[in-house]
């Protein structure tokens, strides 16, 4: 099992993440609806895998993004977003993101994602 | 408000606004492509408003109408309505090196030139935005040609637009901007109510998808 | 042939149809007729084979937009004077020598609602551009001179010094005026007068540089702008035009007669820098002119500042 941080402002997002990552496995989920909350509920559980949406009103994902990445850089975070302009994606990567995944999202492209981040996620803590 | 607002459950809502995230999202992407422009729009603001409220509201959200230009174009599908950019008066002229190379400026005062222009650039904003929600919610629309209205003219426009009562809309609210030329301004959609019974259908439809609910 | 067939052929509008890789699938006989290109020749090629100008980005942003939105978009006259270089078919061709061309596009769908191609439409609009430059032109020309009228020569002149101003050039005007104008009114009448106008104007207009602007400022006054020009070229220049006046004989049905112009010079300086400041300089010098016996260039010192016409001024002129 494997703890995972969903934070997205919408409520339907965060939902639609939820319904998405499987059941069985028996992981601990949290939710964060804004930046701030974010970055507190990180610090709290240092989750192995965080699904971040990029426009929140305040604190963007972008600046989560970063916060955490000081923090710990060994943080592997999947950012969510719609905006797949080529500078949005370049500004992503810079800042050490694990992937990224366009919405709207399958399940089945999330569960392939995620499985590939617990992996890293499991390196890096053997490391 | 409150009879309005009522039109829609709480988590109907929800859904309609990270429709309006994800669409918005992509248009700013499909944007970039077209125009070769880096793009930010802001999270989309949703209301249900009775239709009669839709002028004053804008007018309370853009309070100097008077130093804006304003475009509206009206799309038309299952998802019915009409969108509306407003720009500051003089924005336009910025935009207006997104013309460079072969525009013949000389004898153009540059009034007609900032409104050629806003209207090009808008009809292309309107459509990546309007064509992305449709798309998110299964449905094709088609567009009336673009309108344009300087300062003084805005306010009478909005109002002659919405004028009718009753009729509820659903309104969007984004602000968009180009950084490379320090360009901006604001889209509403107003979508008009017919549209409401199919309107809950596609996003019952988005939720069934998504989160299996 | 089919009516919607018989429209598409007939209607005076060009229509054309792209496919995704812009292939021409359709090409009306308006088409055919303006670009000299028939369908048969244009038929499944990219229209960037005859029309390589259409790889701009403004032609892609046009055609991508339908493409990527499905929406409606415009391709207008006064931003891109053309979307496709025809020759202009009308009267005015010799001074729109392209046809003015305002156009539209839009998605054509297929039965999957997909975008398979695009229509564009063309419409001519040249005449329209004609109208509205002679608009333009009456708005800014004083009808009978056709030179600038006042309020477009001051226009003009306050471009002028902005720019000169900003870039550390000189500039310079001249008011001149024409003498005794009032008795050839008298003596000849009012046609002669007028006459005698259009003469003058026309020496100005053929005798200045092409940056320099005439204006007819006032009844028998005219300005000139002279931009990246001193006091001193001025003075030469006004000088020239003073001596050619001088020298022209004007008929008028069996009389003959000469007339005479004086001139006011002033140049741009630190104290002379709005427009009123620079006219008042020039027409104080002219009234100088005028006073010291017509006929004769006055230019105003360039270290004295307009509103006192009474300290030391440069007779050149005689």
């Amino acid at each position: 099992m494997a703890k995972i941080l969903v934070v997205d402002d919408s409520m339907v997002a965060r939902m639609c993440h939820i319904a998405s990552i499987p059941k069985d496995q028996g992981h601990e989920i949290a939710e964060a609806s804004d930046g701030l909350s974010a970055l507190e509920a990180f610090r709290a559980m240092e989750p192995d895998v965080t699904f971040l949406d990029l426009t929140m009103p305040g604190m963007n994902g972008l600046d989560v993004l970063a916060a955490i990445k000081e923090d710990y850089p060994n943080a592997v975070v999947i950012v969510c977003t719609a905006d797949i302009q080529r500078q949005t994606l370049e500004m992503v990567e810079k800042l050490g993101a694990f992937g990224v995944l366009s919405k709207p999202c399958s399940k089945e492209v999330l569960q392939e994602k995620l499985a590939r981040a617990l992996e890293k996620a499991e390196q890096n803590r053997d490391e | 408000m409150s009879e309005t607002a009522s039109l829609m459950t709480p988590l109907e809502k929800d859904v309609l606004q990270e429709i309006m995230n994800i669409s918005f999202g992509q248009a700013a992407a499909g944007l970039s492509e077209v125009i070769n422009l880096y793009v930010t729009l802001s999270v989309p603001y949703i209301d249900v408003l009775a239709h009669g409220e839709v002028a004053r509201y804008i007018k309370g959200k853009i309070p100097d109408t008077g130093e804006m230009s304003m475009v509206t174009q009206m799309f038309s599908g299952n998802f019915s309505g009409s969108s509306i950019l407003i720009f500051p008066h003089g924005e336009g002229k910025k935009l207006l090196r997104l013309f460079n190379g072969e525009l013949g400026t000389e004898g153009h005062d540059m009034d007609v030139l900032e409104r050629e222009s806003l209207i090009e650039i808008s009809n292309i904003i309107i459509g990546a935005c309007i064509s992305k929600i449709a798309e998110m919610l299964g449905d094709v629309v088609s567009y009336s040609p673009p309108r344009f209205y300087a300062r003084e003219q805005i306010s009478d426009a909005l109002r002659e637009s919405f004028e009718a009562e009753g009729a509820f809309a659903i309104f969007f609210k984004t602000l968009f901007q180009f950084e490379e030329y320090d360009a901006r301004g604001y889209l509403f959609m107003v979508s008009n109510g017919a549209a409401l019974s199919w309107l809950k259908q596609s996003i019952a439809n988005y939720l069934q998808k998504y989160a299996g609910a | 042939m089919q009516a919607h067939d018989q429209i598409f052929q007939n209607i005076n509008l060009g229509l054309m149809v792209l496919d995704r890789d812009l292939r021409v699938r359709a090409w009306n006989r308006w088409m055919e007729l303006h670009s000299s290109l028939s369908f048969a020749e244009v038929e499944g090629k990219s229209i960037l084979q005859f029309y390589p100008h259409l790889a701009q980005p403004e032609f892609s942003r046009f055609f991508k937009s339908v493409l990527s939105f499905g929406n409606y978009a415009f391709f207008s006259q006064k931003l891109h004077r053309q979307l496709i270089p025809m020759k202009n078919p009308h009267p005015s061709v010799a001074h729109i020598p392209y046809m003015q061309q305002n156009c539209t596009a839009g998605p054509i769908r297929n039965d999957q609602r997909a975008i398979e191609s695009i229509y564009i439409t063309i419409q001519d609009v040249t005449e329209y551009v004609m109208y509205e430059h002679r608009l333009v032109e009456m708005s800014r020309l004083d009808p009978m001179t056709r030179l600038l009228n006042r309020s477009h020569l001051e226009q003009t002149l306050s471009e002028e010094m902005s720019r000169a101003q900003r870039y550390g050039t000189p500039l310079s005007v001249l008011m001149i005026d024409i003498d005794f104008f009032k008795s050839i009114n008298d003596t000849y009448g009012h046609v002669c007068g007028d006459q005698v106008i259009k003469a003058i104007a026309n020496l100005l207009k053929d005798t200045v540089r092409r940056i320099d602007v005439v204006g007819r400022y006032g009844g028998e006054e005219f300005c000139c702008v002279l931009p990246e020009t001193a006091s001193d070229n001025a003075v030469l220049l006004a000088e020239r035009l003073r001596g050619m006046v001088e020298e022209k004989v004007h008929t008028f049905g069996a009389h003959t007669l000469k007339v005479t112009i004086s001139v006011g010079v002033a140049e741009l300086s630190p104290g002379r820098d709005t427009l009123e400041r620079l006219v008042n300089a020039a027409d104080d010098a002219l009234y100088r002119s005028k006073h010291q016996g017509r006929n004769r260039v006055t230019c105003a010192a360039l270290e004295e500042s307009a509103p006192h016409p009474a300290s030391a001024s440069s007779l050149l002129a005689n």
